[in-house]
């Protein structure tokens, strides 16, 4: 692992194949500590595989990763006790309620019954759940389940946030309020990997934002630097689409 | 530890809240016994009153026997009419006809014979007979007494012999005898039932949910996860099975106490119970972990229900088998999975048991029960079982795969239809069978579901050209695989489960008919299961058991399945052989043409020389050598990998 430096994230040459189909391809990524990066890409671009590869879920085919300075590879259980995450669906357990659902995650994650109920407190109130602890998560709406998610993923102060589009399928409200505990969590020096299909968000939210297709990243930067000459993110990462695709020709594609 | 703890705790407050475990676990035992036992019983005591009190209408026919007929009038329950006949009870007017016999003139002490007409498949019939047997027993002793008084010989001439029973069996021991052929059956299918619902929610629930994701990302090791949604099953299965006997209990205490006391039999002592309790812990330890790791390979709760159905029914089976009188827990039966377990319920309650057989049947179960658990922590340790990684669809619409139960329902299917219908015809004809069952109910069936389930036929059934050098390797492999089967396989198969004479001569028949053309025996028993069996087990099942298994367990399973179609124990082991095979050569060709080739040639070479030779017909060493480089050479052609990227990847949405 020399090669690599010890930045919140970093993924040099990240290969995943599923059979023959390459899902990610090569993939070099590296994000500093207590920063926003944005993945942006269609659906089936390898968002969610490389996630799930730098939270641990997945082994790539090859490749190196660094999570907050280690391995997920030779000590995985170490690198998922400094991950949160957030994943597609919300994974709650519906016969839970969110203090039980936090007791058991904070649990597993190693923490004392003391501090799980202080930080359960201290979530809940940033999170706007304090009315909700004792209700069953099947009884939620989406929005409230999304943050009781958020409650569960940071409970146990992670380094790293890996979030699969946290604000997928949320109202403009409940969409806000997710963005704005994105935005303390990297206040409070947190490293975040988000991914997401909505461009505006990733413009007002990430400092450095990836755009993903096919399994390739086609290009990265800053949201300002990645418009470019265009005149919204959007259309620079039609653009580059479509100078991949020039450049690449039709390669084989995976979710 | 903790961490299963944590687990444990976690998933059984869950499994607790889930109103389908609870009615199942509780509710369902205590309110089953009591309402189907007694109420039960009651039924069958009123109804066996009833028939007791009514009286049996018997009809006399043939010459007049006056001192019968009063003898008959005098007994209890006995209507006595004439002039019936078998017509009569055929219409249910009379129960049972006596057929007297033509009395010779002065030859009175000749045997004569009555004929008693009856109708088994009626009960008031059966009761009808009973009582006349007993009547006219009764009556023939009386004659036989009064012809010795006749002589002036005592009545005992006739009872030379008396014997005298004496049932050293206490009541108990009759009564445990009763309950011990039916608890286990009950035990089992209750620990069934009880671990059913948990291992499906705890497991592919979880994944349909979406929480299993979260979950692995939870510093845990998987083995924990599992050990402690495992622990969960069990516990619920050993309450439901506890309380099932429980309620079980009561309720032969309760409500057959007198019953049985009448009968002069004994309940079982609470110990037996308390043993079978014991026994509950294995039992439910052994089918929860075998329902984790079945419902583990499942994407939702419906295809783990499909999944473990099967399951259930067939551990179902050795629960009966152990009720069949002659098993017994011995060194071998407490080996079998699900059979030991039901044997030791039923030894303990009998309060029989050999210590010895016990214990291994109690380890065994154990055993498996571990190993259950071990495959169940690899599926957990599989991407592609918790989260698929492969495109189902194109961009028309259509499946890549099939879903596996669209495949094993059109395997139940087929093979339906080869018993019912497609047997009857192979009887008539085995030229005319083959063709009926390859076309119409092997691949019409198989590209009806292609077609309606909207599969893409050239992926599920693989038809892309095949690479020279695979096809080169099946036709080797092929030529010198017949011969290897016949050596190697059967003898094997002799040694372990010898072929009966009888099975040989039918089976020589059935392939070797001189006077039918060759070309006809080729077309039927080689081209046709060559093209129509491929696109069933190597085409639709192949590739639908290939989404929820590895390659190599697909193969394996592919296999087992091709053994099992062939419906005939003494044909299991080559028949598997050639399916993994086949598989393989799909697998590694990426094309089921060189399994069609293989499988053409290796039935069309058998057939033809079965035909010049024989079918029991060994060869020198010098065959046996030419036909095993054959097979080698042809297996290491045939089933190289081909290089990643050589079958492009289906264009997809």
């Amino acid at each position: 692992m020399s090669a690599l430096t010890g930045a919140g994230i970093e993924a040099r040459g990240l290969l995943k194949m599923f059979e023959d189909v390459v899902a990610v391809a090569e993939l070099d990524l590296t994000i500093d500590r207590g920063q926003v990066y944005g993945l942006i890409g269609p659906n089936g671009a390898g968002k969610t595989t490389t996630q799930r590869m730098l939270a641990g879920l997945l082994q790539p085919t090859a490749g190196e990763i660094s999570i907050a300075g280690q391995d997920p590879l030779r000590s995985p259980l170490e690198v998922k006790r400094r991950v949160g995450f957030l994943t597609a669906s919300t994974g709650l357990y519906g016969r839970l309620t969110p203090r039980e659902l936090a007791d058991f995650f904070g649990r597993l994650y190693g923490l004392q019954r003391a501090e799980i109920r202080q930080r359960v407190s201290e979530l809940a109130e940033e999170l706007g759940l304090e009315e909700l602890l004792d209700r069953r998560c099947e009884r939620l709406s989406s929005g409230q389940r999304q943050r009781v998610s958020l409650l569960r993923a940071t409970l146990h102060r992670p380094a790293v946030l890996i979030l699969d589009e946290p604000t997928a399928r949320l109202d403009v409200l409940a969409s806000r309020s997710v963005a704005r505990f994105i935005a303390e969590q990297r206040n409070a020096g947190a490293t975040v990997l988000l991914s997401t299909h909505y461009l505006s968000e990733a413009e007002l939210l990430c400092d450095r934002v990836g755009l993903l297709h096919c399994g390739r990243l086609l290009a990265e930067g800053t949201p300002a630097a990645l418009r470019g000459e265009h005149s919204t993110l959007e259309a620079a990462f039609l653009a580059a689409v479509e100078r991949g695709e020039r450049a690449a020709g039709p390669g084989p594609v995976v979710s | 530890m903790s961490a299963i703890r944590v687990v444990f705790f976690k998933e059984l407050l869950e499994t607790v809240r889930d109103r389908r475990t609870l009615a199942v676990m509780i509710l369902l035992p205590l309110a089953l016994y009591p309402l189907v036992g007694i109420g039960f019983s009651e039924l069958i005591a009123t109804q066996r009153q009833q028939a007791d009190q009514q009286v049996s209408r018997v009809g006399l026919a043939g010459p007049e026997w006056h001192e019968l007929r009063r003898f008959l009038l005098d007994q209890p329950l006995l209507g006595i009419s004439d002039g019936a006949n078998a017509e009569a009870i055929r219409q249910g007017r009379i129960d049972a006809v006596l057929q007297l016999p033509r009395r010779p003139e002065g030859e009175t002490e000749r045997p004569l014979t009555i004929e008693l007409l009856f109708n088994a498949s009626l009960d008031r019939s059966l009761i009808a007979r009973d009582r006349l047997r007993d009547a006219l027993k009764a009556f023939s002793k009386r004659l036989a007494e009064q012809r010795l008084a006749a002589r002036r010989l005592p009545a005992t001439l006739l009872r030379p012999l008396a014997v005298a029973d004496r049932d050293l069996a206490t009541k108990r021991a009759r009564g445990q005898r009763l309950i011990a052929v039916i608890t286990p059956t009950l035990v089992v299918l209750m620990v069934l039932i009880g671990a059913f619902y948990p291992a499906i929610d705890l497991t592919a629930g979880e994944k349909e949910r979406g929480t299993l994701e979260t979950l692995l990302a939870a510093p845990v090791p998987r083995l924990s996860l599992v050990l402690g949604k495992f622990l969960v099953v069990s516990t619920v299965a050993t309450l439901t099975g506890l309380f099932n006997l429980l309620s079980l209990g009561l309720t032969v205490a309760l409500g057959f106490g007198p019953a049985f006391a009448k009968a002069g039999v004994g309940l079982p002592s609470a110990w037996s119970f308390l043993a079978v309790a014991a026994a509950l812990i294995p039992t439910a330890m052994f089918f929860s972990s075998l329902m984790i790791a079945v419902a583990a390979v499942a994407r939702s709760f419906k295809e783990a229900q499909t999944f473990l159905t099967p399951v259930y029914l067939v551990c179902v089976v050795p629960a009966l088998v152990a009720q069949v009188p002659g098993v017994e827990l011995g060194w071998g039966t407490a080996l079998l999975p699900a059979l030991n377990i039901a044997l030791l319920c039923r030894e303990l309650i009998s309060g029989q048991v050999v210590l010895g057989p016990a214990l291994l049947a109690a380890l065994s179960a154990t055993g498996y029960a571990l190993i259950a658990l071990l495959i169940a922590a690899r599926i957990y340790n599989s991407e592609r079982l918790l989260f698929g990684g492969r495109r189902t669809r194109l961009a028309n619409g259509r499946q890549l795969a099939p879903e596996p139960s669209q495949a094993g329902l059109l395997l139940l299917l087929v093979m339906a239809g080869i018993i019912f219908v497609g047997q009857a015809f192979v009887a008539r004809s085995v030229i005319v069978g083959s063709l009926v069952n390859q076309w119409l109910l092997i691949a019409l069936p198989t590209l009806l579901l292609i077609k309606y389930a909207r599969l893409d036929p050239r992926t599920v059934l693989s038809l892309r050209p095949a690479s020279s050098r695979a096809l080169f390797g099946a036709m080797l492999a092929a030529s010198g695989a017949w011969y290897l089967v016949s050596v190697l396989v059967e003898q094997l198969q002799q040694r372990l489960m010898p072929l009966p004479p009888e099975v040989l001569r039918q089976l020589e028949n059935l392939l070797v008919d001189r006077q039918r053309p060759f070309a006809l025996d080729v077309l039927a028993l080689a081209i046709s299961p060559a093209i129509c069996e491929e696109l069933l087990f190597r085409g639709v099942i192949l590739s639908a058991s290939r989404q929820a298994l590895s390659t190599r367990s697909a193969v394996l399973l592919n296999g087992v399945l091709f053994g099992l179609f062939h419906m005939s124990a003494y044909r299991f082991f080559p028949t598997m052989l050639l399916g993994m095979l086949l598989a393989l050569f799909v697998v590694r060709s990426g094309s089921i043409l060189p399994a069609m080739l293989f499988h053409l040639l290796n039935n069309a070479i058998t057939l033809a020389v079965a035909r010049i030779y024989g079918s029991k017909t060994a060869f020198g060493l010098l065959v046996f050598s030419l036909t095993s480089a054959a097979v080698l050479l042809g297996l290491f052609f045939g089933l190289r990998r081909r290089s990643i990227g050589a079958a492009p990847a289906p264009e997809e949405t």
